[in-house]
């Protein structure tokens, strides 16, 4: 693993050779903003849809084991 | 006089009440069921996206507004990556370096008038984690803590100070206006107890004079002004003691314990945490229209302290009633609009004195009550007029809050009129006449006895008479007599 | 001539027509689904499909898509229908929910017959990176169909259906489209919704249809294209996609690009492509040479990007609300159980580029610096369209290689995508179509426009297509 993600990181690194002076990044390829959706109340899961595909539900919740 | 000065600055992260969450249409209530209001976006569940709730961008902009930031032109979300069973997507959505509300300032008054600046760094929007509860008992192979998705993507807003602060009060002094003005926008129910508000603080000492900062510890997780007040003070004191004795400071987050008074270190995993913020792909960024942003702005509430500082210098109120009655907007409501009709000394009086104490006895608040401003004012106006007496109108309070009807009505229908000082004259000539060893003793100088009078005229009056002209026409009678 | 053989619009014709119900339709591609010696699907729903099959014959007026069978790439969550993404992390999940597009397509009539095979979180270009098992490419059955959409292209290819839907993020729905000879295509970016495909990088992820002809592409996308509430990055279409009708290229300026034409790409696929350069030319369009200096630097900004984004995407993954769970006394052994045992190794690999890429110290040299080569390749595509309407490549720079020939050689396997990677990195729309052999291996040529260009763009090659003639049936296939 080490060995294969070396090799790809010397390939990635030709990045770092590149003249990106005064270019600007791209956080979105698309041009919209202010997408919103009102705040009204839609209806989800019942709570035993949302436990179903858990593989530790308890009665209530999703079951984690302890944290140290 | 310490050697060292503190230097605080306020983290508050406030739950904001909406009605859905900050990315997904759940509903958001209180005390329901665990996971009874979950969706697969806030499970994140694979494929699910976010989208961002219109009601929580415009209390994010109330609240910098008030805040008096700047609001940004364009602001982005950003992904704050970690692990842990509260936060399903292992990723929080927030914003990072470019956040909707930038530089702004509180002004909070202190007792004396004189005002406390603190710098706003900023605020901005996010979500919130679920509710982690640790089950009890041990049985093999059962999990430790279960996980509630209820909360879990309540939309928040983070407002940051800056390092203004210099000394516990002043920091429960803030955050109770801070608060006051969060409730004033009508923007959370800002309750600790709740979690609805949150305030954690950075704290760190310096010699006095010097213009450097120290390393600062970060205190989480109380749940009362009071108790990080008292944290603050704590953790002041560990580091004088620390840096006294020629240590260092370690910056990490500490603990308070308020019923013993300890303040401890936790090995904190967040300190040396990366989070790798990188803008969220699944949100657009949020650019208000500045003609929208105006209009929130002119249409901002009076806020507690310019409405105080009115109060104070323009209606002949005490700092203190000030204070007490820009609790909520709603007590303020009720009070500005009595005030309109009568006297705002004493309407301030009647509402923070005789008509809470009663009503509390009911556990209603004025606004809720059958009491109307109008109605207190109308009794203010009766006093005024001599019409009724003082312990009379306690009466009329009483019946007006049972019934709703309107004083003057009352003080007809009850015959609680302040007594014709002719008849109030020949009622205490009765009494003194009637008790002539305690009108003795009244001659001879036992000044206390007139208690006794004023008491036995005022229960024969119905209270229909107020004490101080029921001491002056006893002390007649006697000398008199 | 079989029902198998009919193109989806000529399916839905005969449909319309009388000659055929949907059930009957079904029949005969459950059938071939069953006799299948290309393992292209990871699981089929055929109660499901009959039910709804016959729900729609019993239709007075039938939907637009006559209750046609498709395949769906097992990315895309279908509710209470098993989704693993081609992982054991989601072995035996079933969605509480369906994506939208294929919401839509259910709505129009299209039935769905079941998920097909892919690399794992579609990561790879071979479909040899699923846990499940090896899809192979119906032109020989030793090669790879191409990745990560894989299944959904040799399910087409072998007539199991006649269209499919993939994901596309650096290329994966018309590498494999190329590979297996038929056509493949990604839309602009925020066209079709995102809600309900499981995520490998947020802002390169398309959905897309497969299918033997431009048409049945176009028709498929016709009904996915528009603004979705549940995904903010879905745009409003303009207008509508039409039904491609150009039989000619006049004024058409193509422009063909040469970093891409280098010396990576096979002289097999270089021939053929030129070729189809001629075609062009032939059919009244005129072919000029572009520069696109940055898409040499492609594939160094995709493996930064796109790993770096589905570390984040893939850190959900965690055994709790979903999902087999590796049990653990702790939680912190229980993340790394689960996450260690149950993804492969191409998914942990780029988790690891990912976070690397994002970690602090690092982020302005690679994730910063990626995301600027990108601004680049944006402001390189849209000088390149002012010139001309078209762009032309190789889809591929090889034809179908040997399984097992690339597993072994990561980077070997992302040059793959040298070709498809930079037309993501712009959002641009770009389609595949077959357009010849090379050593009896198909070989595709890609067509890029600009964003909103989807018409444009299937008109044209839907008027290439036309004139190629290209013969989408693999060898020894029988319908």
């Amino acid at each position: 693993m080490r060995e294969e993600l070396s090799g790809i990181l010397e390939h990635i690194d030709a990045i770092r050779a590149m003249d990106l002076d005064g270019v600007p990044p791209t956080t979105h390829v698309i041009t919209l903003e202010n997408v919103v959706r009102p705040d009204v109340p839609v209806s989800g899961l019942t709570r035993d849809e949302a436990l179903r595909e858990a593989a530790h539900a308890t009665d209530e919740g999703f079951g984690v084991p302890r944290m140290d | 006089m310490s050697a060292y000065e503190p230097v605080i600055g306020v983290e508050i992260h406030v739950q904001l009440s909406t009605r859905t969450k900050m990315f997904c249409g759940c509903e958001l209530s209180f005390g329901d069921p665990p996971n009874t209001h979950t969706c697969p976006v806030c499970l994140a569940h694979p494929g699910v996206l976010p989208v961002v709730n219109e009601e929580a961008v415009r209390r994010a902009l109330l609240i910098g507004l008030a805040l008096g930031c700047e609001i940004a032109p364009r602001s982005i979300f950003h992904r704050k990556n970690y692990f842990y069973p509260d936060l399903p997507k292992a990723y929080q959505i927030s914003q990072f370096d470019i956040p909707i509300c930038g530089r702004g300032e509180f002004r909070a008054l202190r007792e004396d008038g004189s005002e406390l600046v603190v710098g706003i760094t900023r605020a901005h929007l996010e979500e919130d984690a679920a509710k982690l509860t640790h089950a009890g008992g041990r049985r093999a192979g059962a999990a430790e803590s279960v996980v509630d998705f209820n909360r879990g993507g309540t939309p928040l807003v983070e407002i940051v100070t800056e390092p203004d602060l210099r000394s516990p009060s002043d920091v429960a002094l803030f955050l109770r206006q801070l608060r006051q003005t969060l409730l004033f926008l009508g923007v959370s129910d800002c309750s600790m107890e709740e979690g609805s508000m949150r305030a954690d603080a950075n704290v760190s000492i310096r010699p006095v004079g010097s213009h450097e900062y120290g390393t600062k510890t970060e205190l989480k997780n109380m749940n009362s002004f009071r108790f990080l007040e008292r944290g603050i003070e704590a953790e002041i004191a560990r580091q004088e003691e620390i840096v006294g004795a020629g240590g260092r400071v370690s910056q990490e987050t500490v603990h308070y314990e308020p019923d013993t008074g300890h303040i401890t270190s936790l090995r904190s995993k967040e300190e040396s945490h990366d989070y790798r913020y990188f803008p969220e792909p699944d949100l657009v960024p949020i650019a208000p229209d500045p003609a929208w942003v105006e209009e929130l702005r002119a249409g901002l509430p009076e806020l507690p302290l310019p409405l105080r500082r009115r109060m104070v210098g323009e209606m002949g109120l005490s700092a203190e009633d000030a204070e007490v009655l820009t609790e909520g907007p709603e007590l303020v409501a009720y009070f500005m609009e009595a005030a309109a009709l009568a006297d705002p000394k004493a309407c301030a009086n009647w509402i923070r004195g005789e008509l809470r104490a009663q009503l509390r006895e009911v556990g209603v608040e004025p606004w809720q009550s059958k009491v109307t401003p109008a109605h207190v004012a109308a009794l203010v106006g009766l006093l005024d007029a001599g019409t009724v007496t003082v312990p009379a109108a306690k009466e009329v309070m009483a019946e007006v809050i049972v019934s709703g009807e309107d004083p003057a009505d009352v003080v007809e229908s009850k015959g609680l009129g302040a007594m014709d000082e002719g008849d109030l004259a020949a009622v205490v000539a009765e009494i003194v006449a009637a008790n002539p060893d305690q009108a003795q003793q009244l001659r001879d100088g036992k000044d206390k006895v007139i208690g006794f009078f004023v008491g036995q005229t005022m229960k024969r009056t119905g209270g229909r008479a107020d004490p101080q002209s029921v001491q002056r026409l006893v002390r007649e009678a006697v000398r008199g007599g | 001539m079989g029902l198998r053989d009919l193109t989806a619009a000529g399916q839905i014709a005969a449909v319309l027509a009388g000659e055929t119900s949907s059930e009957e339709l079904l029949d005969a591609h459950l059938a071939a689904i069953a006799a299948d010696d290309v393992d292209a699907f990871l699981a089929v729903d055929a109660d499901g499909a009959r039910a709804r099959a016959r729900e729609i014959d019993a239709m007075p007026e039938r939907p637009p898509l006559a209750g046609v069978p498709i395949g769906i790439k097992d990315a895309l969550s279908v509710r209470d229908v098993v989704t693993t993404a081609g992982s054991r992390m989601l072995e035996g999940f079933r969605p509480l929910y369906t994506a939208t597009c294929v919401a839509q397509l259910e709505a129009a009539g299209a039935v769905v017959v079941g998920k097909t095979n892919m690399d794992e979180f579609a990561m790879g270009s071979s479909t040899e990176n699923s846990a499940f098992k090896n899809t192979l490419n119906p032109w020989d059955h030793g090669r790879v169909p191409g990745g990560s959409s894989g299944g959904s292209a040799a399910a087409v290819a072998e007539r199991q259906v006649p269209w499919t839907l993939g994901s596309d993020t650096g290329g994966s729905i018309r590498q494999p489209a190329a590979l297996c000879g038929i056509v493949g295509m990604k839309p602009t970016y925020g066209a079709v919704s995102r809600s309900g495909l499981i995520a490998f990088a947020s802002s390169l992820d398309q959905v897309g249809p497969f299918a033997r002809i431009v048409e049945d592409a176009a028709l498929l996308l016709r009904h996915m294209v528009g603004r979705d509430p549940m995904d903010s990055t879905s745009l409003d279409w303009p207008g509508e996609i039409a039904a491609p009708t150009a039989t000619d290229l006049s004024g058409m300026r193509v422009g063909v690009v040469g970093e891409l034409m280098g010396d990576g790409i096979e002289p097999g696929v270089r021939a053929a492509v030129d070729a189809a350069l001629g075609t062009i030319e032939e059919l009244g369009g005129t072919v000029v040479p572009v520069s696109l200096p940055s898409a040499l630097s492609g594939l160094a900004t995709y493996y930064v990007l796109a790993p770096a984004e589905c570390s984040a995407n893939l850190a959900r993954f965690d055994g709790v609300r979903y999902g087999p769970v590796a049990p653990a006394a702790n939680l912190l052994d229980q993340y790394e159980t689960t996450r260690g045992d149950l993804f492969g190794p191409e998914v942990k690999r780029r988790m690891m580029l990912g976070t690397f890429a994002l970690a602090s110290g690092y982020y302005d040299q690679y994730y910063g610096r990626a995301q600027r080569v990108r601004t680049l390749m944006v402001r390189e595509f849209a000088q390149a369209f002012e010139k001309v309407d078209l762009l032309a490549s190789p889809t591929s720079p090889t034809v179908a290689f040997p399984l097992g020939d690339r597993t072994a050689d990561p980077y070997a396997m992302y040059m793959a995508d040298v070709c498809t990677i930079p037309v993501s990195l712009a959002g641009l729309p770009a389609i595949s179509i077959p357009c010849g052999l090379a050593d009896g291996l198909p070989v595709g040529l890609q067509l890029a426009g600009p964003a909103f260009s989807e018409n444009a763009l299937l008109g044209a090659a839907h008027a290439l297509e036309g004139a190629l003639a290209f013969d989408t049936r693999p060898p020894g296939l029988v319908t």
